[in-house]
């Protein structure tokens, strides 16, 4: 039983691992797109869209 | 064509996936008026990213493919690396994986239907499958990455060469489109729109006989978010005390995953359709999913093991095989 025990608490050690690696990813991301929309990415990203993009269209 | 009948049954149906694509292709692609006018739309939304692959320039779609948002901002000299970008694939990644897709991405939906036609000859894999599956991650270093940082025009400027050179999405949602609907347009025609439609149409009769040959091979988004299967939150997870390693789980799945061997598997589109299979639900899925330790779920009071009860569907010789599985190619012949 103590042996189970201790399998079971190893496995959820090692599955809160991966989890807090997800979380750690997942703030890190937001902070990205804050910073990257901060230094004015949005405004080369939104003229790239609502523009026909000729090389998407097969136009050059 | 009787071994392709026997294939198909062995499927679960997929009926909710794919109304749940269709539902998720419609309100990305919604502005109707650009349908109707052949123009694009320019309102705010195109700000934001969608998480699947879907052209921009596509007269109905209200969001930014994140490939060809990431390129321009590469390609841009103030630039160079996209943090909104990038943040925002991370961001989706982290979360669901390549979850993205099985359920969200349009041209996944428009392969997945191009494979229910009947066609002579069905290939679930072959020699050099497994190599070229790595092709996709050269694409996106390639193509969507370095090809738009160094090779710029005279002002500095980088082209998005993944969509200009190979994208069949863009041909298939805007070139086509706005080709037949804007008569301007179609006068400027010329060599690369034909070599466009070339790969488009290949990739089209690829979809027939292989499943998913794009998202496979090809998809630069799909090689980032397989980068994530083992890391999102949403997860799956077999439980080692309820699997009876029947295999019936690598027999339906059509990108040649073992879930049974390595549920985070890269090339897991997280459809669904294996946990659907499973005669015993082994097979979980889910958001912050707990490891199935093994004996983990079954002990009872005095410390004795109970072993599940086996459902009648898993009774069958066919199911109940000790040992190794034979190759899916020698089960085929």
């Amino acid at each position: 039983m103590s042996l189970l025990k201790k399998n079971n608490s190893s496995q959820a050690h090692t599955s809160r691992r991966p989890q807090l690696v997800s979380w750690g990813l997942l703030l890190a991301a937001l902070g990205m797109m804050v910073y990257g929309a901060t230094r004015g990415e949005v405004q080369v990203l939104f003229k790239k869209a609502i523009y026909i993009c000729m090389e998407c269209i097969g136009l050059g | 064509m009787a071994k392709q009948m026997i294939k198909k049954n062995i499927q679960p149906k997929e009926g909710f996936r794919h109304s749940m694509q269709a539902l998720w292709a419609v309100a990305t692609n919604s502005y109707a008026e650009g349908f109707l006018q052949g123009k694009i739309y320019q309102g705010p939304l195109k700000q934001a990213c969608v998480p699947g692959m879907n052209c921009y320039s596509c007269p109905g779609a209200r969001g930014a493919c994140p490939i060809g948002s990431l390129q321009a901002v590469i390609g841009n000299y103030d630039f160079m690396f996209s943090y909104y970008v990038v943040g925002f694939l991370i961001f989706v990644g982290a979360l669901l994986g390549r979850f993205v897709c099985g359920w969200l991405c349009p041209f996944g939906l428009i392969q997945d239907l191009l494979h229910k036609v009947p066609f002579f000859k069905k290939i679930d894999t072959f020699k050099g499958d497994r190599l070229l599956r790595k092709l996709k991650y050269v694409i996106l270093v390639v193509f969507v990455i370095l090809l738009p940082l160094f090779l710029v025009d005279i002002i500095g400027e980088g082209s998005p060469y993944f969509c200009k050179l190979i994208c069949p999405v863009g041909t298939l949602e805007g070139g086509i489109p706005l080709a037949l609907l804007n008569p301007t347009l179609r006068g400027a025609l010329g060599w690369l729109y034909a070599w466009k439609n070339l790969l488009l149409a290949l990739t089209i009769l690829a979809s027939l006989a292989i499943y998913r040959p794009f998202c496979k091979y090809i998809c630069p988004l799909g090689a980032i978010y397989s980068l994530f299967n083992g890391l999102s939150l949403y997860q799956y997870r077999v439980d080692e005390n309820a699997c009876i390693k029947c295999g019936k789980c690598r027999r339906v799945c059509r990108m040649q995953v073992d879930p049974v061997k390595n549920p985070h598997d890269p090339e897991c589109i997280r459809c669904g359709q294996c946990k659907k299979a499973c005669p015993t639900q082994a097979i979980h899925t889910g958001f912050c999913l707990k490891a199935m330790a093994k004996n983990q779920s079954d002990t009872k009071a005095d410390g004795k093991l109970e072993t599940p009860a086996v459902p009648e569907a898993a009774s069958p010789a066919s199911l109940t095989r000790e040992g190794p599985l034979p190759p899916a190619s020698a089960q085929e012949s």
